[in-house]
């Protein structure tokens, strides 16, 4: 078993947002700002690698014509454990992300790991991947986020970026410059890719 | 009044506040089932019909069972869900069994409807902004039309561009979020509609 | 036959498991949860009220408010929850005021609006840069009062008004920019509501 490289996986080869282009509705919904884009993203993994973890351990258990309702339960049982964790400790945090916290639960990563990987390899395995696909849906967030808080605001995690002279674009907070934002850098990536594919 | 209200909600629903252009809702079926006319009707009928049984079941099982114990908080994200998945199901079975033809053609996207979180996202909204009953199932038909229209008006602009000169890097989804965001700037004009 | 009963006590088992595990876990934070939003509210009203030596809470025909004095005894003024609807969501606005109708504070404490307009209602202008953490430039300390907030305090309810424009009388608020209802919302649940505390204390 090679840690790094399944951890690797997660964050280049098979980045859940730019590569799988899943879990879309958050992506897009939370990162109007990178603090709410760390939130979603944390909380995401977490479920992520606890889900991952929990299924492999059952996955022998499970009769395979019944599996699909068991994951939902196991997944939707770390969702609520993430709901009382926000709640309790971040209020604010919480009340800002919504119900896409709830809605973690159908986020199509999660749910795909559960059916791709976890349901086929060890716990430990499980774990990794788990980190791996949860550091690279953060890391995605996180840049898109950026992105959109930088030009849409001029802001980055609450400081100003550029000069007063900017003014900022507030089309990129706003819903149509988050499709926008992910639609070029998803172009972007794939340009990345088609490019080392011919050198490759 | 009441008749204004559903009104309210129904233009909200469908317009101004669209599941899919501003409350980011059902995302992966837009840009996934998109690809032909043909098949966003179909899934998009599929959800107007799931959206709208699951609207009032959940509504009764909040009211009933999870508030009366006062449970919400716990349980309220499982139930849920699994009450979509199971309805799924059931409505799956139902139409193999008695509606054959119609089987044939929704049958393949009902499987995919338990995972788009407009669903799961319209009963959760039912409960947040304290509808009733028949708001609840109101809001969640007029959510199901307004995914729908989105859905729809995809699949009319993607069967063109089919043709068009897309840059290799941008085709398919890339083109697809693009395309959503001029949708939703045209769609941001409808929110002067509600308020003042 | 067989699978269907393993089917359903598998599918049991797991149901019980989670429940189980939840209720137990959700005792534990349930306590932290419940102080939280007490203490979030009490800290906003101490906020409005600008500090009071004691604060009664009062209901009253279905109105819930709180009347807070000085350290003498005399009353300092009231403190109210306003919340009203905006353009995606409910605003609930903490308000301070006194005897006569005058604004001391106001805490924006709950909305949803849309981010990057009505979410605005919150925002406080800034004047640190991204790069000052490396040059280590210190720059002066700036209002850390949200502007849009920053205009209610002072001013009589009667005399509030939502401008487009800058301001020019005293009373009227700028509106913010692409949120007029969210602004609105602020503004007249605030005024709703200190003439309701004011026509139940006989003080209208």
């Amino acid at each position: 078993m090679n840690v790094f490289k399944i951890i690797k996986n997660g964050i280049l080869d098979e980045n859940p947002t730019f590569r799988i282009v899943l879990g879309m509705c958050p992506t897009l919904a939370v990162t109007s700002s990178a603090g709410n884009a760390i939130g979603m993203g944390l909380a995401a993994t977490f479920v992520l690698v606890m889900s991952n973890v929990i299924i492999s351990l059952i996955k022998n258990v499970i009769p395979s014509k019944i599996r699909i309702p068991a994951y939902i339960v196991v997944i939707a049982t770390f969702v609520t454990i993430v709901q009382f964790v926000m709640a309790g400790f971040v209020p604010e945090l919480y009340k800002t992300l919504g119900i896409f916290i709830p809605l973690i639960v159908v986020n199509c990563i999660i749910m795909g790991r559960a059916e791709a990987f976890a349901c086929k390899n060890n716990v430990g395995a499980s774990f990794f991947d788990g980190i791996g696909m949860g550091i690279g849906f953060t890391l995605a967030l996180i840049l898109i986020g950026g992105v959109r808080e930088i030009l849409g605001a001029n802001k980055f995690f609450g400081f100003l970026v550029f000069p007063e002279a900017y003014k900022p674009m507030l089309f990129f907070v706003l819903a149509p410059g988050g499709f926008f934002t992910m639609g070029v850098l998803l172009g972007i990536f794939n340009a990345m890719s088609l490019k080392k594919k011919k050198e490759g | 009044m009441e008749i204004s209200k559903l009104l309210m909600i129904a233009v909200s629903a469908i317009f101004v506040n669209n599941f899919v252009f501003s409350r980011f809702l059902g995302i992966c079926p837009y840009l996934g089932v998109s690809k032909k006319w043909d098949s966003a009707m179909g899934m998009g009928i599929a959800v107007i019909f799931v959206m709208t049984l699951a609207s009032f079941i959940t509504w009764i099982i909040q009211k009933y069972l999870l508030d009366r114990f006062g449970i919400s908080d716990i349980l309220q994200t499982i139930t849920f869900i699994l009450t979509i998945a199971a309805l799924v199901q059931l409505v799956e079975m139902f139409l193999k069994k008695s509606a054959p033809e119609l089987y044939k053609a929704l049958g393949i996207y009902l499987p995919l409807i338990t995972t788009n979180c407009a669903i799961l996202g319209a009963t959760l909204l039912n409960i947040k902004n304290d509808y009733n009953l028949i708001e609840s199932v109101f809001f969640g038909f007029s959510g199901g039309v307004g995914f729908t229209i989105a859905l729809l008006m995809m699949a009319s602009i993607r069967e063109r561009l089919e043709y068009a000169k897309v840059p290799p890097a941008f085709r398919g989804t890339a083109i697809g979020l693009i395309l959503a965001s001029l949708m939703a700037l045209a769609f941001g004009g409808f929110s002067g509609l509600i308020g003042e | 036959m067989k699978d269907i009963i393993r089917f359903t006590v598998t599918l049991l088992v797991v149901c019980l498991l989670s429940s189980g595990s939840l209720s137990l876990l959700y005792n534990g934070v349930k306590d932290r949860i419940e102080k939280g939003k007490i203490l979030a509210q009490e800290e906003a009203l101490n906020y409005a009220l600008d500090g009071s030596a004691k604060i009664d809470k009062i209901e009253r025909e279905g109105l819930e408010y709180f009347k807070a004095f000085n350290e003498d005894g005399t009353l300092k003024g009231f403190a109210v929850i306003c919340s009203g609807k905006g353009f995606s969501s409910t605003i609930k606005t903490a308000c301070g005021f006194g005897a006569s109708g005058t604004i001391i504070r106001i805490r924006v404490i709950e909305q949803q609006e849309t981010p990057g307009l009505g979410s605005n209602l919150k925002e406080v202008r800034t004047n640190k840069f991204l790069w000052d953490i490396f040059t280590g430039k210190k720059r002066p300390e700036v209002d850390p009062t949200p502007y849009f907030q920053r205009q209610f305090f002072g001013i009589n309810y009667n005399d509030l008004k939502i401008v487009k424009t800058p301001s020019q009388a005293s009373g009227e608020i700028q509106a913010l920019t692409g949120a007029t209802i969210s602004s609105k919302a602020v503004m007249e649940s605030i005024r709703a509501k200190i003439g309701e505390v004011l026509k139940a204390e006989g003080l209208k």
